[in-house]
């Protein structure tokens, strides 16, 4: 079994047909972490006693016969913002690095029950504000194809984690593209589905109207089968959509053939690095070989969707941030009084861009300003989803660019919060209008991986990864990895 | 931004600046908002719809029912706590400027 590209699926086959055990499988990947992870810090921290021990769990009840749940003895990545009970979820941040988790995270209980295995904790950008992994107070992870480079984020830890072969499958949260851009900076699929469809019960909030969980494996096929697990309503979620995780990822074939693949001129604008143009103009000759039709459209407020994104997302991160106030947890500074306690605990604590990010939301929502920003911004928003929905009348399925760029180096971008926000440019729309996207890779320019986008209607999740997966079936990227070892 | 703008904002968001940040946040933010004005470029009348929730569900609710919780979770919950008193999360007086009134200290420190 070749871990560094295995996927779900294989290594599932190799179960059933009892070539391998689940302890060689978590044996492996922990060889693997122990090889690798200490130049690419993609995991914060792993819990191999306990991973090993429910591996032989789930051994012990193959070995009896008894029928096993679809991802049992399968290692999983979590993302260091999704709760797992007992073990500490600190986002990346020094707030929160002595909190240990009181619950697991809806997700993380449906993985549980599924019997995915958690194998540990992945990296991330502080509070999940970032592009790059690199704010964490565990430092910054390494992009595996360079490691002078970011690898994206800011769930980059999965991503990483995934792209080498240090679990199958990863689980990270999406803002305005923190699964999508890092998996198409690290060569992976990194899907995030219609706001709703997977509950945020137990996922350290940033943004609660743009939040979701998104998913990063090699294969579209693979997302499909975690997110039948962990996807679906749920009564800790009042924002989660009442659907039928079976139905919505269920069986089924997508064909290309007549597909109708809407290609938005803004996304494709002359300044674009014209070598990630060329590979995502090669995905897209991808699927109009195998029959899909390309219809050029116009989502005319996509110049508006950043300062909209980077508006409504810092209004409800200093809104979700407060409750960061060293009472109830957390290790706070300041005693005397309530005022003092709050103040240095969150300033010690808190890093710059989370600062950042909060004073802009609290200029934005106070009186004054508030309808000069946030009230516009849910104005613009309303007109972001406007397009996409009269764009939808005439396509099936939108395709462009992940990122504008492919991975750069580290320290680049590091303290210039406007140039780093452009990073997340044909993702944010995205979240604002609340569709599902996928980000499959798609090539490579000097040597580093480029993601191409696909965006599809509300609710139409499982057809987004199915014609993902016919995508898959015709190219070869997906089975690209680093090789790192020795 | 004004300098006593930038004071007032720190102070509703409950941080404070060390001297780096004095000298850098100022300007930064400056910058940040600069960017998003591009949002004025629209001109759209003060009842155009808003999009809050993408979703649009309605008010969504459940049975308000006490949940049990374990032993081991409740210890789980009050060992979190920065300071107890029993089983108590201890914190600094609301309206005191001083730490909680009515709890004598030496019963404190028996609790702790």
């Amino acid at each position: 079994m070749n871990f560094a590209t295995a996927t779900i699926t294989e290594l599932k086959r190799a179960m059933e047909g009892g070539e391998m055990t689940s302890v060689d499988i978590v044996r492996g990947y922990l060889a693997r972490c122990e090889e690798l992870n200490g130049a690419l810090n993609a995991f914060v921290e792993l819990y191999s006693e306990e991973a090993l021990e429910e591996a032989r769990a789930w051994d012990e009840k193959r070995a009896n016969g008894e029928t096993l749940p679809v991802l049992a003895g399968i290692p999983v990545g979590l993302k260091d913002n999704i709760l797992v009970k007992g073990h500490i979820a600190s986002a990346g941040s020094g707030i929160l690095t002595n909190y240990t988790a009181a619950y697991d995270a809806t997700v993380t209980e449906r993985l549980k029950k599924a019997g995915a295995i958690i194998l540990g904790r992945t990296n991330m950008d502080e509070a999940a504000m970032g592009s790059s992994t690199e704010t964490s107070v565990y430092g910054p992870t390494k992009n595996p194809w360079n490691t002078a480079k970011v690898p994206g984020g800011s769930s980059g830890g999965s991503a990483v984690a995934v792209a080498v072969g240090l679990v199958p499958v990863a689980l990270g949260t999406d803002t305005g593209g923190s699964v999508r851009q890092p998996a198409s900076l690290c060569g992976v699929v990194g899907f995030k589905p219609t706001y709703g469809v997977n509950s945020r019960s137990g996922v350290i909030a940033l943004s609660s109207s743009l939040d979701q969980v998104g998913v990063f494996a090699r294969t579209a096929e693979d997302v499909l089968l975690v997110e039948s697990v962990i996807a679906g309503e749920d009564a800790r979620d009042a924002t989660s959509a009442a659907v039928d995780p079976g139905v919505l990822f269920g069986e089924g074939v997508e064909s290309l053939r007549g597909l109708r693949v809407g290609i938005p001129k803004e996304y494709f604008l002359d300044e674009m690095d014209p070598d990630v143009r060329a590979r995502v103009e090669e995905a897209k000759d991808v699927l109009v070989a195998e029959g899909a039709e390309v219809v050029e459209v116009s989502l005319s407020h996509t110049s508006l969707a950043l300062p909209t994104y980077y508006v409504i997302q810092p209004c409800e991160a200093s809104s979700n941030l407060a409750r960061y106030d060293g009472m109830r947890y957390g290790a706070p500074e300041g005693n005397e009084t309530l005022e003092e306690r709050y103040v240095k605990t969150r300033s010690a604590q808190f890093g710059r861009e989370v600062k950042r990010r909060i004073l802009i939301g609290t200029y934005a929502l106070s009186s004054g300003y508030y309808d000069a920003y946030y009230k516009k911004a849910l104005q613009v928003r309303a007109k972001i989803r406007e397009d996409f929905d009269q764009v939808f009348e005439h396509v099936d399925v939108i395709l462009g660019p992940t990122s504008p760029s492919v991975a750069w180096n580290l320290g680049e971008k590091f303290d210039d919060p406007v140039t780093m926000y452009l990073a997340d440019i044909y993702t944010v729309s995205v979240n604002l209008a609340g569709l599902p996207g996928v980000s499959l890779p798609c090539g490579f320019v000097r040597d580093l991986p480029v993601g191409v986008q696909l965006i599809g209607r509300p609710f139409e999740d499982g057809r987004l990864l199915r014609i993902a997966e016919a995508y898959q079936k015709k190219t070869d990227w997906h089975t690209k990895t680093p090789g790192l070892e020795t | 931004m004004a300098h006593e703008g930038i004071e007032k904002l720190f102070a509703l968001a409950k941080l404070d600046m060390n001297e780096e940040e004095r000298q850098t946040f100022p300007g930064q933010i400056e910058a940040i908002l600069s960017y998003v004005d591009a949002l004025r470029s629209l001109d759209l009348p003060d009842d155009a719809p808003e999009l809050t929730h993408v979703a649009a569900r309605a008010s969504v609710w459940r049975e308000d029912e006490p949940e049990e919780l374990s032993e081991a979770d409740l210890n789980r919950l009050v060992e979190a706590f920065p300071e107890s008193v029993g089983r108590l999360n201890a914190v600094p007086g609301v309206f005191a400027g001083h730490r909680q009134a009515g709890v004598a200290d030496q019963d404190r420190n028996e609790a702790l």
